[in-house]
């Protein structure tokens, strides 16, 4: 049975938080190797602050994380019900400025693209948005049954 | 595993009075504001060289840059206009390092994230308090 399991909650930005226990535990529960769960802790913790300080400007919303298991890959998928916004088209901050010399801020999704294989974006028809964030070859093949 | 932040303050004598922030727990989104905070606080009550003690930081997300970021612009507010020219070139050419600003311990994962976003190429990174207190003049 491939692995699976979700977080659903009303959140701010205080159960983020939590978003990082649920991560750990489940990366633990799935064999994960620590230096792993600590690039899907980042990655799921920076795409969930960003719903919850830009989608929801900061008031309590729906936030579901999943981690499942898709044969050899990890899938992690954060869905909202904030407006439509696509964050893999945002524009990277340009890093070829200094950082002293940006304005503060904005380095997000730089950390996110940094610390996955691969991201993608959908629209779900019921409004809202779905995140789908990739680490490629992570269960061994023992154990990629799904 | 994941937990709040918690900040205490203590004051060390070196070649100059340095503040030292102990933190403790994870610096996200919902704690960098508390960090700037006091950050302002202990400039305002005279402090202008401030060591950042991330012994027990498990976790920084990009909050937690923006935090160091704004620090580190508090803490340059007074500089002249001839010495912030000098740091804007040291900058540019790679050789600037805060006199004001410093950290201390940094985990590997915490490590990972000031290098992606270039922080370690201008925030000293130490690894030994006293060493650390010392190296501010």
């Amino acid at each position: 049975m491939p692995l699976s399991t979700s977080l659903s909650l009303t959140a701010t930005k205080k159960d983020l938080i939590e978003v990082r226990q649920f991560i750990e535990e489940t990366g633990d529960k799935f064999g994960l190797d620590p230096e792993l769960i600590a690039r899907v802790r980042l990655a799921i913790d920076e795409a969930a602050a960003n719903v919850l300080e830009h989608g929801y400007q900061n008031r309590p919303g729906m936030l579901e994380v999943v981690l499942k298991q898709e044969k050899a890959d990890l899938v992690g998928q954060i869905s909202d019900k904030a407006f439509s916004f696509d964050p893999t088209l945002a524009p990277p901050p340009d890093l070829s400025v200094p950082a002293p010399l940006r304005s503060p801020g904005g380095m997000g999704l730089t950390l996110i693209r940094q610390a996955l294989d691969e991201m993608r974006y959908e629209k779900p028809l019921t409004g809202g948005n779905c995140l789908i964030m990739v680490w490629r070859n992570v269960f061994h093949s023992s154990n990629a049954a799904g | 595993m994941a937990s709040p932040l918690k900040i205490t303050v203590s004051q060390e004598q070196g070649q100059v009075p340095v503040t030292v922030f102990h933190l403790v727990g994870d610096i996200d989104n919902s704690s960098y504001e508390e960090l700037q905070a006091q950050a302002k606080s202990a400039y305002q009550a005279g402090s202008h060289y401030l060591l950042l003690d991330l012994t027990k930081v498990k976790y920084m997300s990009s909050a937690g840059l923006r935090a160091l970021h704004n620090i580190f612009d508090l803490l340059n507010a007074g500089a002249s206009e001839e010495t912030q020219k000098k740091m804007k070139r040291g900058i540019l050419d790679g050789s600037y390092k805060s006199p004001y600003l410093k950290l201390l311990n940094p985990s590997r994962d915490v490590k990972r994230t000031l290098s992606t976003s270039g922080f370690d190429m201008f925030l000293e990174i130490h690894t030994n308090a006293k060493a650390a207190v010392n190296s501010f003049n």
